[in-house]
């Protein structure tokens, strides 16, 4: 126990720690974490930045740590959305914002976009347990839908991007059109908008409405995970009549000229099931394919189609998944109709629900894993993150450290025309101080979690909302 | 020309000599490689071997690491690949494999041991494993077990290690 023990002198070392938890696989997150709790120095040690950089330059591609899903509160019965770890020694993540109400509408890079009832968009870093509330999107929705990511870089796949890039939100938005006509007024079908919030100014921008004669009523935004593919998002639209025909579609986000436009579904699916996804390769859909003829519905088979890369853009089916051989014996239930549920970004990695267990299905292999509980509900958001333990910094423990450059992270795919990597490093004084006034406005906040910054929030929600919710 | 292989005397830091080849250490040890090259003018054609002394390393300690480098040299000159002397996977069904597993299979301060004269000899597969084999020893171990195992003194206070258990439930 005590210091003069030789092994004691010899892993007082700080790089003989740092060497030994590089070891420790992303696997194992709990190992991990213990050891930082070892002794003030060694969470210092596995704390740092430069630790997480470290870690995540050995083992090149996160893993996945669980997802985030809607699915009924066992209290109140309304909708919520819990996050499921992808193991009993994994960590999990709730965000502190005084409620139980809120909804996720995007993961990415380390940040989570959550709806909040009240409501409230909140921009939540579950490594580090920061919220930041938005101001009001700047015109009326019913329908909503939305993504953050990187400021810098939407393809970022800096291990650290949460932590040391600004971010930007881009949120569409659906509501009446309202038109005046003898001086009464009228609605007239609906509109479709989506405008950038910037982390930097703290402040939404232009509005940019969806212009598409094609469509009397506009359609509605559903609760699908936005798709980023290259340069643009694409939101799910629901299923609705154009010119007579029912059709489902994706709301088309191009981030590089801002503007909205819509991508139909492959026509030979059925219109009211199907999600879009993104691949390195390409733009996707998973969906049922009609029937030609008699035999009936085989809805045990998830068809895939692509999107080719020709001008004018068509769709091309790609291969069939039969879910009763795909999927374990005796996952898909005679009850229950396997449904996408949701993607990997960047992989061609399908989840499904067949309302026992959830699947992740890559598309070409067609290897499957069990990754959790059904939610049945309407789609869960993988985190994919690597998780180094991020705690509260010890009190002696003044500086956060400046991050060198954070360079050879990216692998695969980089889509060049936003990327500015240089310019992405190395923003954490000023990220630091934008919290503050974001803080000031939040209404919650981890109290242990901002006080590097010397900032304490007030809290009004549960005292305990933080400590294990065992939901599963 | 083949029969007079050249060797070095490394001493250990309690002074023991160990003999070993002079190819097989320098393809080993960055940091031997480097004494080597350092002593090289002054010994050249002398029929006088070279003694370096090794003063972080006990003779237990350098005995082991001796017998790792020569173990590993020897299987990789088998399949010609004396650069890469060091080359198998964790798992293997090589026997290196095997011994490289019984290897580390030592209580914690001979293993602590070798992880520091593997980092000081600069031998980066040695370091690897026993750093590994470090790591895999923390596995499924309580805070306290790790304290108890390394000598690390706790040195939070009852408050901070109250809020920090909190925080981290998940992991106990």
């Amino acid at each position: 126990m005590e210091n003069l023990d030789p092994m004691g002198k010899v892993l007082a070392i700080d790089d003989m720690v740092v060497e030994i938890a590089l070891r420790i696989p992303p696997s194992d997150p709990a190992s991990l974490v213990r050891a930082a709790l070892v002794s003030k120095n060694w969470q210092r040690l596995l704390t740092s930045p430069d630790f997480l950089l470290a870690y995540a330059e050995r083992y090149g591609r996160p893993p996945f740590l669980g997802y985030f899903h809607s699915s009924p509160s066992p209290l109140s019965g309304r909708q919520m959305d819990r996050f499921v770890p992808a193991a009993a020694a994994f960590p999990t993540f709730s965000p502190d914002i005084g409620t139980d109400s809120w909804y996720t509408l995007d993961v990415r890079q380390g940040r989570v976009l959550l709806l909040r009832v009240t409501p409230d968009l909140i921009v939540w870093k579950p490594m580090s347990g920061e919220h930041f509330l938005l101001p009001r999107p700047p015109r009326s929705y019913q329908y909503q839908a939305g993504a953050v990511m990187c400021a810098n870089n939407p393809q970022c796949r800096d291990p650290d991007c949460y932590d040391v890039h600004d971010f930007r939100v881009i949120f569409v938005g659906c509501d009446d059109k309202l038109v005046t006509f003898n001086k009464r007024k009228f609605f007239e079908g609906n509109e479709t908008w989506a405008c950038i919030y910037s982390q930097e100014t703290d402040e939404w921008g232009e509005i940019y409405v969806l212009k598409d004669d094609r469509y009397t009523e506009h359609p509605l935004l559903e609760h699908n995970p936005p798709v980023l593919h290259r340069d643009a998002l694409y939101f799910t639209l629901e299923m609705h009549e154009l010119q007579g025909e029912e059709v489902r579609a994706a709301l088309k986000f191009d981030l590089t000229v801002q503007k909205l436009s819509v991508v139909f579904a492959p026509e030979g699916a059925y219109a009211d099931f199907g999600m879009f996804f993104g691949t390195s390769e390409g733009f996707a859909f998973a969906g049922i394919a009609e029937e030609d003829e008699d035999e009936g519905t085989e809805q045990n088979t998830i068809s895939i189609w692509s999107l080719t890369d020709s001008d004018p853009a068509v769709w091309s089916f790609n291969r069939d998944i039969n879910l009763e051989v795909t999927l374990p014996p005796g996952a898909v239930q005679p009850t229950y109709i396997p449904t996408p549920v949701g993607y990997v970004d960047g992989k061609a990695t399908i989840c499904i629900d067949s309302g026992g267990r959830i699947f992740s299905i890559e598309v070409g292999s067609l290897e499957t894993k069990d990754i959790g509980p059904s939610t049945r509900s309407l789609s869960v958001l993988p985190f994919v993150h690597f998780y180094t333990p991020s705690l509260p910094k010890p009190k002696d423990d003044g500086d956060s450290g400046s991050k060198g450059d954070t360079d050879e992270f990216t692998e695969d795919e980089g889509t060049s025309a936003l990327e500015d990597k240089k310019n992405a490093t190395s923003k954490k004084a000023e990220v630091g101080t934008k919290r503050e006034i974001h803080a000031e406005k939040t209404p919650s906040g981890k109290k242990a979690k901002g006080d590097q910054y010397g900032q304490s929030v007030s809290f009004s929600g549960p005292e305990e909302s933080s400590s294990e919710e065992d939901w599963w | 020309m083949a029969s007079e292989k050249k060797v070095v005397f490394l001493r250990s830091s309690d002074g023991e000599a160990f003999e070993v080849s002079e190819e097989v250490i320098s393809a080993a040890s960055v940091t031997i490689k480097g004494m080597i090259d350092e002593e090289s003018p002054s010994r050249a054609d002398t029929a006088a071997t070279t003694t370096l002394a090794i003063p972080n390393v006990t003779a237990a300690t350098l005995s082991r690491v001796l017998h790792y480098v020569n173990k590993h040299f020897d299987a990789a000159a088998v399949v010609g690949r004396p650069d890469d002397y060091i080359f198998c996977a964790p798992g293997d069904e090589h026997p290196l494999a095997r011994f490289d597993d019984d290897f580390v299979d030592v209580d914690n301060d001979t293993l602590i041991d070798l992880v520091h004269a593997a980092e000081y000899l600069h031998i980066k597969k040695l370091f690897d494993l026993t750093c590994k084999a470090v790591a895999d020893k923390l596995k499924g171990r309580t805070i306290d077990q790790i304290r108890e195992t390394f000598g690390i003194v706790n040195d939070y206070t009852v408050e901070e290690e109250v809020e920090v258990y909190r925080e981290n439930s998940w992991a106990f």
